[in-house]
């Protein structure tokens, strides 16, 4: 795999007030934040101002971002979700749900290694598109209707009309599947 | 509440990693999450990864060049310079005039020279035209990109009102009035509820905006138990106060839930509270 630009270097540079900086990292991650947003929220108005509002976000508190906490990308693709389900749900006050703990710092702090910012995403797209498709298709929709709407696991069961140990089920085997077949590859 | 085992927990990291957990197993599940293992905290920094694999699987949606240009304005304004074309042009011109000197006894390259100027002073003028015009564009982009924000944030407040009015409409409303602690003695605020559609609004007056690497965070103390009810910013209104819609707590039996606490925690709040409590508000 090509190595990417070094991340925190940009950073630095972003703190530092220099655009090109920015204009580098966007080039790096914009594709596939924009492509969860788009995936979440469905129309390109709501999914291009998110995705401008976001890097805009890096701008301003660029002086401030601690690097040692980890993974960029991680902290990008928090703000890009929550930001994208917070539109779908259009509610100014975020709940108190697993997603607000895990917010920015906190997962972060799970990905020390910054395995997602010295990769190139497109590549490892690749590989997680394919292993998506070689696990149950239920596991699929289950795993894709969690990420993409946003939605609690209670929530889930009433939409696909299932019991909940079921969804419970589903999500806990398809990520372990997930996991056992990314586990050498990524 | 029943504690949750390791096995348990290690079942459940995949759905927390993924935003999933709701209601019970989200209570319980940060409750073992403060005292986990090493081997817990491994297991959960798998699947925090795994889910933000997951992103990548998004299906490819076409980004217009356009963003880029709005953000560009956006960080930059008005400050971006636009002149590359004018030394260029420069060049040409004299480039231009070198020529002409050469061969100034050459009439009809003479003519050519003035036209190949002239031309080159028209292109400058449309190059500077241009640039001018993508500098306003720019402007125009910005503006626009702004409006649609401020537009986004009054249909969230009237969205916020409307169902603030659901609440106070509700016959079960209750109250419970939260007092300022020692970080912030002034402060003040008030819990209007609906224990039976599990709604409820915070009313804040007082509080100090927080840093910007903080947010305030309420916790509904449940059986002696902190419990997570989301986190919020103040906009610095000592006096007005503010108010907050809280969609869904956790416990609808009011007999269960022994008070309500904000205290100040890092950005997106944490499992357990850390920070100092700045309001309490005793049932």
């Amino acid at each position: 795999m090509t190595l990417p630009p070094e991340i925190p270097i940009l950073m630095e540079r972003i703190a530092k007030r220099d655009s090109r900086a920015l204009r580098d990292l966007y080039g790096r991650f914009s594709r596939a934040l924009y492509n969860v947003i788009f995936s979440i929220v469905k129309r390109k108005e709501d999914a291009e101002e998110i995705l401008c509002e976001i890097f805009h976000q890096v701008w301003e508190r660029a002086p401030s971002y601690d690097i040692s906490k980890g993974s960029v990308y991680t902290w990008l693709l928090t703000m890009a979700r929550n930001r994208a389900i917070d539109r779908i749900r259009s509610k100014g006050y975020r709940q108190g749900n697993a997603q607000s703990q895990q917010e920015v710092e906190e997962l972060q702090g799970f990905n020390r290694e910054d395995q997602l910012d010295q990769v190139v995403l497109s590549e490892r797209a690749d590989l997680v598109k394919s292993a998506l498709e070689r696990i149950s298709p239920e596991q699929r929709l289950v795993l894709e209707t969690a990420y993409f709407e946003g939605r609690t696991q209670t929530e889930i069961a009433a939409s696909l009309n299932l019991p909940l140990g079921t969804v419970k089920s589903r999500v806990r085997d398809g990520m372990k599947a997930l996991q056992s077949l990314l586990k050498d590859r990524l | 509440m029943k504690p949750m085992d390791i096995r348990e927990f290690l079942d459940l990291c995949p759905a927390h990693a993924l935003g999933l957990l709701d209601g019970e197993d989200l209570a319980r599940f940060q409750s073992a999450f403060v005292s986990a293992t090493p081997e817990m905290l491994a297991a959960y920094s798998q699947a925090a990864l795994m889910a933000a694999n997951l992103s990548l699987a998004a299906q490819e949606a076409p980004l217009s060049p356009d963003v880029l240009d709005k953000l560009m304005a956006r960080v930059q304004g008005d400050a971006e310079p636009r002149s590359t074309a004018a030394p260029a042009a420069k060049r040409t011109v004299a480039g231009t005039a070198a020529g002409k000197t050469r061969i100034a006894w050459i009439m009809p390259f003479r003519i050519a020279a003035t036209a190949a100027a002239g031309f080159a002073i028209v292109t400058l003028v449309l190059l500077a035209y241009s640039a001018s015009l993508r500098s306003g564009m720019g402007r125009i982009q910005a503006a626009y990109s702004e409006s649609r924000v401020r537009i986004r944030a009054l249909e969230d407040s009237l969205s916020q009102q409307t169902a603030m009015l659901e609440v106070l409409k509700s016959s079960n409303m209750q109250m419970v009035v939260m007092n300022g602690q020692a970080a912030d003695p002034a402060g003040y605020g008030k819990i209007i509820w609906d224990p039976i559609h599990k709604k409820a609004i915070l009313h804040i007056s007082n509080l100090p905006a927080q840093p910007s690497d903080k947010d305030y965070q309420l916790w509904v103390i449940r059986d002696k138990k902190p419990m997570d009810a989301g986190v919020f910013q103040v906009k610095g209104n000592r006096e007005g106060g503010e108010l907050y819609k809280i969609d869904q707590l956790v416990e609808s039996d009011r007999s269960r839930i022994n008070a309500f606490a904000i205290t100040l925690e890092p950005k997106g709040g944490l499992p357990q509270p850390s920070g100092k409590m700045y309001l309490l508000g005793s049932i």
